[in-house]
């Protein structure tokens, strides 16, 4: 009891010294909602197409360039946890398809430096007014912005009827691709 | 019959001696880390660049009571610094730095503080911070966020920064 009661007094200024207090701060941080899509390169991204008559009488038009493959598909996304995917759709919304033409427009797999969790190809489609998907299961991801990046967009058009080609003089319409919501 | 009386003195005054010698920490104001995040304007790209803010969070080491004070008003003390996750993801990693030296609380001296000037990685563990001798209040800090993408989704993330003082002796 004697040493007992000395080692106390040694012991308890070191116990009490060590006291410790808190205080706490709370940090928020929001990540929005982000949908973005655009076709690469930017500015001209036109593509043409030709149909020309045949040089010899009897024999069916021909089209020059009957595909191309030179425009880029890039986007980001960024879902709240309630959704699970996004889709990219596509459409002819200005003009027309000049009749007696198919065009059809097939998106590659991805390739590039983004990262996440970017869609798959839906397989080479037949464009028309009504919106179609051509990626699909788009996550949270981002593609790499430009050329090279994304999914690589062939667009490729035959001639489905030739009873009904007529000579139409210069035609322009309008592929739109739609980030959507599944 | 003497040493039985000190024995009890001592039991009874040293408890009221040392218990006093209590430090607290507050903190002032709550961190939103919004306000700089870049809007993201080209498709295809993430978030580039890490979020930081200057001097939102202020923290002040004062003593509990005026009695401790005038019995000891350079004590010195550490801080240490953890974070406890509500809703968190481990890729973002939150950095913390002490962007002044604060004042001394009801002096006019220099404030007595060392260390924490260097932007460290608050993890969910204790770490030490920075330290000091007496009363320092209004001790600026800046926050640093980094790996935030759009891979990890849209959502709210949240976490409690947790100051600890301690007496150091």
């Amino acid at each position: 009891m004697k040493y007992g009661s000395w080692l106390f007094f040694v012991l308890f200024p070191l116990i009490t010294f060590g006291q410790w207090e808190t205080g706490q701060v709370s940090v928020f941080f929001t990540l929005p909602e982000v949908a973005l899509v655009d076709i690469e390169p930017d500015g001209d991204n036109r593509v043409q197409f030709t149909v020309l008559p045949d040089s010899e009488s009897g024999n069916a038009p021909t089209v020059e360039h009957s595909t191309d493959n030179s425009l880029w598909l890039n986007y980001s996304s960024a879902l709240p946890a309630t959704q699970n995917s996004r889709s990219i759709t596509a459409e002819v919304a200005q003009g027309v398809v000049p009749r007696g033409i198919k065009l059809f427009l097939e998106a590659s797999e991805f390739s590039g430096n983004g990262g996440g969790s970017p869609g798959q190809t839906a397989g080479p489609i037949e464009l028309s007014n009504q919106p179609r998907p051509v990626i699909s299961g788009i996550g949270n991801c981002y593609t790499g912005d430009g050329v090279g990046s994304g999914h690589q967009i062939t667009l490729a058009i035959e001639i489905a009827d030739y009873t009904a080609i007529e000579s139409a003089g210069e035609t322009s319409f309008v592929v739109l691709y739609t980030l959507t919501d599944n | 019959m003497i040493k039985q009386v000190l024995k009890l003195v001592g039991f009874v005054f040293l408890p009221c001696m040392l218990s006093g010698q209590q430090l607290v920490v507050q903190i002032e104001g709550d961190v939103y880390m919004n306000e700089n995040l870049p809007a993201i304007s080209e498709a295809g790209t993430d978030y580039s660049t890490a979020l930081e803010t200057q001097s939102v969070v202020y923290v002040s080491v004062l003593y509990d009571d005026q009695l401790n004070k005038g019995k000891n008003p350079n004590e010195k003390w550490r801080v240490f610094l953890h974070k406890q996750n509500m809703e968190w993801n481990d890729a973002l990693v939150l950095e913390t730095r002490r962007t002044g030296s604060g004042s001394r609380y009801n002096h006019p001296g220099n404030p007595n503080i060392s260390d924490g000037e260097n932007f460290r990685q608050i993890t969910n563990n204790p770490a030490y911070f920075f330290r000091g001798r007496g009363e320092i209040v209004q001790i600026p800090l800046a926050l640093k966020l980094n790996g935030f993408s759009l891979t990890l989704g849209a959502g709210d993330f949240e976490t409690s920064l947790v100051f600890t003082v301690y007496d150091d002796w």
